[in-house]
């Protein structure tokens, strides 16, 4: 097979198809990275599954308690970091008890203790009520096998965390279970809600064994998974779905609306004007590779 | 008197009681023993035991789904059922399948905690073996000790202080941090963290220098395919959506129930969304499930001739 020589000029198709990988990665930093200093507004409409899930939690009453799954870490902080500071922010203003539990990456309880803390901090500082440990939420920890735990979590809730301890205000541990957060709970249904934050397939695994047992599933993703979990919202075995980057900017559009006069744009205000950016370029550099295809097959016919 | 309805089992001692731990040492080196006596049994015996320990604990779960679950409540006559009195066999299995499940469950979190411990036996013995002979890029395995050593002792240092130390729970805000807590911070949130979010972000790259070179319109199929992706795109766009939306909104009838109405990029996106990629991921799950399905009873039953059952 005779092969091109490398001594003979690129047509303007050629060009256009091979253009050198680094100045294509040296505009998707500029394009990603420049947005991030100017407050760019964009116009949003959340979509419904994300206007179901903030009515979901919007209507729990205050004092009650729901199970918040945290299955991400900071690989996926700009989608599912958005999402969890969305939902911790709407049950500290909501007066909801929360108790934190994780099964997929052992990282992911510390990343969770340590961004409660930060957003409680936070909202002290605008005048919120924030939360303490012990008292609105506890940490329960990481559980190596989600599968199993998921099924001990739907039978029997008290046996599932029945081991765990976390910190008193007064610094010594004590059982989870006698805490306040949970000391009313004896079955699942005690939860008023189960709002997963997981950038896995941890997803599945809970949807497989805790839908349909009455405790309403709340889930937020992370773009990728979006399409997938949209399966499970489009047969209401959850009761509202936030996805991506779009998911956390609906969010904190639907907390502007809600609680007026308060912290609610994060990174999802931030983030959004970059993903329009990046979706550009994307889009830019398909049309551009396919007009110089289309150019060297006329060169060629 | 089924096991797994004993109210007080073995292991409920007090926390942090000289019994517990005593009960643990045991429970350790009757562990290391068995496995020991695991080592010398002959290849056949092992293959036995193993393919015999799959089958029940499959078997559990299988009869956990669908072995019929006790009724709670009421006999047959509507009188109140007695405290713990089965009605027949049926129901007994039923509540011990019931009751044994914490035990279950707790066996299984334990046994996949033993991967961690796997990894670590691993990374050592396969970098020790690096560092010790010299081998090429020894440095990296040096780097990678050093770390695992430092995170190791940092990390065990704040948790002891931010759990069993007098006033712990203030150390959870930084303006109480000693200077262990500054350490774990700077590692775990410092490096591990941000490196792990870098490497993540590196997707971002490849998927752009793979559309790029890629996404060709050749075919029909690749026509249907890049244009649905250009409308999810889209969809996700807010500015695009807000524009394309208000557009067609101005076309005469599309805001009355109009049929231009049906062309909204909301509208069009939600079509694309119920009927297209729902029906596909669900097809896909389906076949998955199947799969999924087959493997778990070829695992189950041993039929699977590698890992541990051709031992």
């Amino acid at each position: 097979m005779a092969t091109p020589d490398p001594t003979t000029p690129k047509s303007l198709g050629e060009k256009l198809q091979s253009l050198p990988r680094g100045i294509l990665y040296l505009i998707l930093v500029i394009c990603t990275s420049v947005p991030l200093f100017f407050n760019i507004p964009v116009p949003n409409e959340p979509t419904q599954a994300a206007k179901d899930l903030f009515n979901a939690l919007n209507s729990l009453p205050a004092g009650s308690t729901v199970l918040v799954g945290s299955d991400w870490t900071v690989s996926t902080r700009g989608e599912t970091g958005g999402e969890f500071d969305a939902l911790i922010r709407i049950l500290m203003r909501k007066g909801i008890k929360f108790a934190v539990y994780t099964t997929a990456d052992p990282q992911a309880p510390e990343v969770a203790r340590d961004e409660i803390v930060m957003l409680s901090e936070d909202e002290k500082k605008h005048g919120g009520k924030g939360v303490e440990r012990w008292n609105d939420w506890v940490s329960l920890g990481f559980f190596p096998n989600a599968e199993a735990t998921a099924n001990l979590i739907a039978a029997d809730p008290t046996k599932a965390f029945g081991s765990k301890k976390d910190v008193k205000p007064d610094g010594t541990l004590g059982s989870a279970l006698s805490s306040p957060v949970l000391k009313d709970i004896k079955t699942l249904t005690d939860f008023k809600m189960l709002i997963l934050v997981t950038g896995t397939q941890t997803s599945t695994v809970t949807i497989e064994r805790l839908s349909g047992k009455g405790l309403p599933l709340g889930m937020m993703v992370t773009g990728v998974m979006g399409p997938e979990t949209a399966v499970y919202y489009d047969s209401r075995q959850l009761n509202g779905l936030c996805a991506g980057l779009k998911g956390v900017y609906d969010m904190e559009t639907l907390m502007d609306g809600t609680f007026k006069g308060q912290v609610n744009f994060g990174r999802g205000k931030l983030y959004y004007p970059t993903l329009h950016f990046a979706l550009a370029l994307l889009i830019v550099a398909v049309i551009v590779g396919n007009v110089g295809m289309m150019i060297s097959r006329k060169g060629k016919a | 008197m089924l096991f797994a309805q004993v109210e007080k089992t073995f292991w409920a001692e007090g926390s942090g009681s000289s019994a517990l731990w005593l009960k643990i040492l045991m429970a350790v080196v009757v562990g290391f023993g068995l496995t020991f006596a695991m080592l010398k049994l002959p290849a056949r015996g092992r293959r036995t035991l193993v393919v015999g320990i799959t089958f029940l604990a499959g078997l559990y779960w299988v009869l956990y789904y669908l072995w019929p679950q006790p009724l709670p409540g009421r006999l047959a006559n509507g009188s109140p059922l007695p405290h713990g009195q089965p009605r027949d066999l049926v129901e007994s299995v039923g509540f011990w399948i019931k009751d044994a499940q914490p035990v279950v469950s707790d066996f299984a979190n334990i046994l996949s905690s033993f991967l961690l411990g796997l990894g670590v036996f691993s990374i050592i013995r396969i970098h020790g073996r690096k560092l010790f002979r010299r081998q090429p890029d020894w440095g990296f395995s040096a780097v990678l000790f050093l770390a695992m050593i430092a995170m190791v002792i940092v990390g065990y240092v704040n948790y002891y202080q931010t759990r069993y130390t007098p006033g712990s729970s203030k150390l959870e805000l930084p303006s109480n941090w000693g200077s262990w807590q500054f350490a774990n911070d700077l590692l775990f949130n410092g490096l591990l963290q941000q490196m792990d979010a870098a490497m993540f972000s590196v997707i971002a790259f490849y998927i752009l220098s793979a559309a790029y070179r890629a996404f060709r319109i050749r075919s029909v199929e690749a026509t249907i395919l890049l244009s649905t992706a250009l409308i999810v795109i889209f969809s996700l766009m807010g500015i695009v959506a807000y524009e394309w939306n208000n557009a067609v909104a101005h076309i005469p009838g599309a805001t009355t129930g109009g049929i231009a109405g049906n062309f909204s990029l909301t509208e069009i996106y939600k079509w694309i969304n119920q009927n297209v990629q729902t029906p596909a991921i669900r097809g896909i799950d389906f076949g998955v499930g199947i799969g999924a399905l087959a493997m778990g009873l070829r695992l189950w039953l041993s039929l699977e001739r590698g890992g541990a059952s051709a031992a």
